[in-house]
């Protein structure tokens, strides 16, 4: 398209303004980013330039990084480590593992298959990109921008392909390693100590990006959340060891979550808590809410109370805060602003309750009881999960131990009769003359809950000893016929 | 230095208390000055008990004689403790009964009641006949250890009507103490329920209680042998902050305005055993 103009973005930095970037007749005319505009105008009068919208460019971006999540699971935007502007990034990394043999099932080159399907799909948008596929981010980020297409190994790349910025590939230069094979065979000491971490700023850490990009050491990537979903993300420069680090870290990203549910108007109901530590391993609490709650401290204090259950290691260099399930909160007025505090128009106060409860160590069961029309004394109640309303019970009529004993205790029994009330019993070793006695209350088994409860009965009496003590005692079978029960005598419950 | 204390006591006569003598007399030594602070902080607890006490309705029993003696009734923020008698199963049964029946009286305690135990004993039907109703329940089974520290976590949270212990041992007095800051902070019953009485080891419970099961009346014939009178309870008030100790007999009835009743102290006794000798002379 001759007709176009020869385009070029510029920018300022400082006092001189600066080619960001040109388009690919620019470029053929010898005109590249970090160029002078007045230069470039020297050179070529009649230059279109633009200014440079580094946010424009990271929206356009953002917007394709969403686009791509349609392709695969993780998308993160690559920052320009080399540029001037460490905010703008200018790529994409795309986490394929796992899904080249959905474009191209049962193919050798099915990860080149997944890369052209996607280059193919991106030109059809009008969007001219190169893609590489390997091992590390590292890698792929090298191979992108500075390999042939199609090339897979990165180490005859030039070292500039590190994300190094000009300085140390310049130095790099003059020593004579101008390739990353070069580097790499290096040994590793003296390389350290030329462009070791402590020595230099962090952008120059030439050994790292080096490892990066061999898989030695793992690179974490801001992941972009998918689309609609609450999470919020904590990169700290000093990895976290100690308990009130990672409190406060968590205290922080709770307090981002509940501002972004208050803005929708929800409520978390669900959690998870990822911490990435610096050994390449990362760890996963994951909690559930009885109400959809939207409360920083509250949230925050879920995961810090078993804050010591973690195990930091050699310390945490990532945490992320995931709303797994939300719903939509009830409105409630603040207590401040309410006449009257009655129990009915503040359902939160138990919820958080069971929320702190239930996430405490040494718990083994939170419950609310509810009765069920059943008249075999083990099924009469259902225990339910605390946070569920329970409707109000049907009052009784039989009378029903306060303490059961379940399974049912089988003591030694002596009665008169075999269909009589015992005159006495022992239990745990110990005598109980029985005074005086209430009973038989028959209560037959539930023949459509069990094949073995169809002819089973059990004879139910209330007894009282010679010290006062109630007990609840049955008898096995109905006493006349054998197969309702062995008559064996069982207790059942203390009044 | 002498040095005068007002301290504002909550039964502040037009006469100075005799403390408050005795303070002014003190030197302002590092030893006194602790000794002053106490008194001033038992103080003003007092005050901040009686001033919640005027707000708040008592924790009532509903019979007459045992709320004159208790001076209204229980204090509903504080911590009782309740503790089976000597010789008595764990189960608890019978406190349970009382507890239970207490919630349902006191009507003006809304909202569930947590109970927080270590065996999962307890049985919501059961609670039922004595006019509680189960679906104010939430129980939270969880180790012995824990359960002083969940019930001061629960005490915390607003909603609750009271909050409910029961233990293997005593926690002790530092742990009763907090467990009773935080019962007078919220303002609501933290009723502590202990496995064995027999440990009479220090607490600050405001009362503690021990209750066990009274013999029923004797039958009168072999015929009242077949059925069951109501439940009778036997309760001692071991321990009550600013009050007497004291033993009762209940009985429990199934009716829910008036289910406690003192059962008549003369009446229905069971008979005298009838000494040996007699039984030698007839033979």
């Amino acid at each position: 398209m001759p007709d176009r103009p020869v385009l070029i973005t510029a920018h300022r930095i400082g006092s001189r303004r600066l080619i960001a970037a040109t388009c690919p007749r620019a470029a053929a005319l010898g005109l590249h980013p970090g160029l002078s505009v007045t230069e470039a105008q020297a050179r070529h009068p009649g230059l279109a330039i633009t200014e440079a919208d580094p946010e424009a460019d990271r929206h356009a971006l953002l917007g394709l990084a969403r686009w791509c999540l349609g392709l695969t699971p993780g998308v993160a935007l690559t920052p320009v480590e080399n540029g001037s502007n460490d905010a703008c990034a200018d790529g994409l990394w795309l986490d394929a593992s796992g899904c080249a043999p959905l474009y191209a099932p049962d193919q050798p080159a099915a990860e080149d298959r997944l890369r052209r399907t996607l280059l193919a799909r991106l030109a059809r948008l009008g969007i001219a990109a190169r893609a590489a596929i390997a091992d590390t981010p590292g890698a792929a980020h090298a191979l992108a921008r500075h390999g042939a297409p199609g090339q897979t190994d990165p180490l005859p790349l030039p070292v500039a392909a590190l994300r190094l910025d000009a300085t140390t590939c310049d130095r790099l230069d003059r020593l004579g390693l101008s390739r990353i094979g070069d580097l790499a065979t290096l040994p590793r000491a003296p390389l350290e100590r030329r462009f070791g971490r402590n020595r230099l700023a962090a952008g120059r850490t030439v050994l790292l990006r080096l490892d990066q990009l061999l898989g030695r050491v793992r690179e974490p990537l801001p992941w972009l959340p998918p689309p609609g979903r609450i999470a919020a993300r904590l990169h700290v420069f000093d990895p976290l060891v100690t308990a009130e680090g990672l409190a406060r870290a968590i205290d922080a990203l709770a307090t981002d979550i509940a501002t972004r549910l208050r803005a929708a108007g929800e409520g978390a109901l669900g959690l998870e808590l990822r911490l990435e530590r610096c050994d390449n391993t990362t760890q996963t609490r994951r909690l559930g809410l009885a109400a959809p709650n939207a409360d920083a401290a509250h949230l925050a204090k879920l995961f810090t109370t078993r804050l010591d259950e973690l195990d930091p290691g050699e310390g945490v260099e990532t945490l992320c805060l995931t709303v797994c399930r939300r719903a939509r909160r009830a409105a409630h007025q603040h207590a401040v602003l309410m006449a009257d505090t009655s129990q009915e128009a503040h359902p939160d106060p138990i919820c958080d309750l069971i929320d702190t409860l239930s996430h405490r160590p040494g718990l083994h069961a939170l419950w609310r009881p509810r009765l069920r029309e059943s008249d075999v004394p083990e099924r009469a109640f259902q225990r339910l999960p605390a946070h569920m309303p329970i409707p109000a019970s049907p009052a009784r009529a039989w009378p029903r131990p306060t303490r059961l004993i379940d399974p049912p205790c089988p003591v030694q029994a002596i009665a008169e009769l075999p269909d009589a009330a015992p005159a006495q019993f022992v239990w745990q070793g110990r005598r109980h003359r029985i005074r005086c006695a209430d009973g038989p209350e028959r209560i037959a088994g539930e023949w459509w809950q069990r094949d073995g409860e169809r002819r089973a009965v059990r004879d139910y009496f209330r007894v009282e000893d010679t010290d006062g003590h109630r007990f609840w005692l049955f008898r096995r079978g109905d006493g006349q016929l054998c197969e309702t029960g062995d008559l064996r005598w069982f207790l059942h419950g203390i009044f | 230095m002498p040095v005068a204390v007002s301290a504002p006591f909550d039964n502040a006569k037009p006469a100075a208390p005799p403390s408050q003598k005795l303070i002014s007399s003190l030197e302002t030594t590092p030893q006194n000055i602790d000794f002053i602070r106490k008194i001033t902080l038992l103080s003003e607890d007092r005050a901040f008990c009686a001033r919640r006490s005027a707000s708040i309705d008592l924790l009532i029993f509903g019979i007459p004689v045992i709320d004159a003696h208790l001076g209204g009734g229980l204090s509903p923020c504080a911590l009782h403790e309740f503790a089976a008698r000597p010789g008595d199963s764990e189960h608890l049964a019978c406190t349970t009964r009382l507890l239970v029946t207490l919630l349902a009286i006191n009507r003006h305690l809304r909202g569930p009641v947590l109970w927080a135990c270590s065996r999962a004993d307890l049985y919501p039907p059961g609670l039922a006949i004595a006019g509680f109703d189960p679906a104010r329940l939430i129980v939270a089974e969880m180790a012995d250890a824990h359960i002083p520290a969940v019930m001061e976590e629960a005490l915390r949270h607003r909603g609750l009507a009271a909050v409910i212990g029961e233990t293997r041992r005593n926690p002790g007095l530092t742990l009763s103490r907090r467990l009773h800051l935080a019962a007078q902070t919220a303002g609501r019953p933290a009723l502590l329920l202990r496995r064995f009485g027999t440990d009479d080891t220090p607490s600050a419970a405001t009362t503690r209680w021990r209750i066990g099961p009274a013999v029923s009346p004797p039958p009168s014939d072999r015929l009242a042998a077949l059925w069951l009178d109501p439940p009778r309870l036997h309760l001692d008030l071991i321990r009550c902050r600013g009050g007497m100790p004291a033993s009762w007999t209940l009985t429990c009835h199934d009716d829910i305005p008036h289910p406690l009743s003192v059962a008549a102290p003369l009446a229905d006794r069971p008979p005298a055993p009838r000494p040996a000798t007699q039984f030698r002379r007839l033979a």
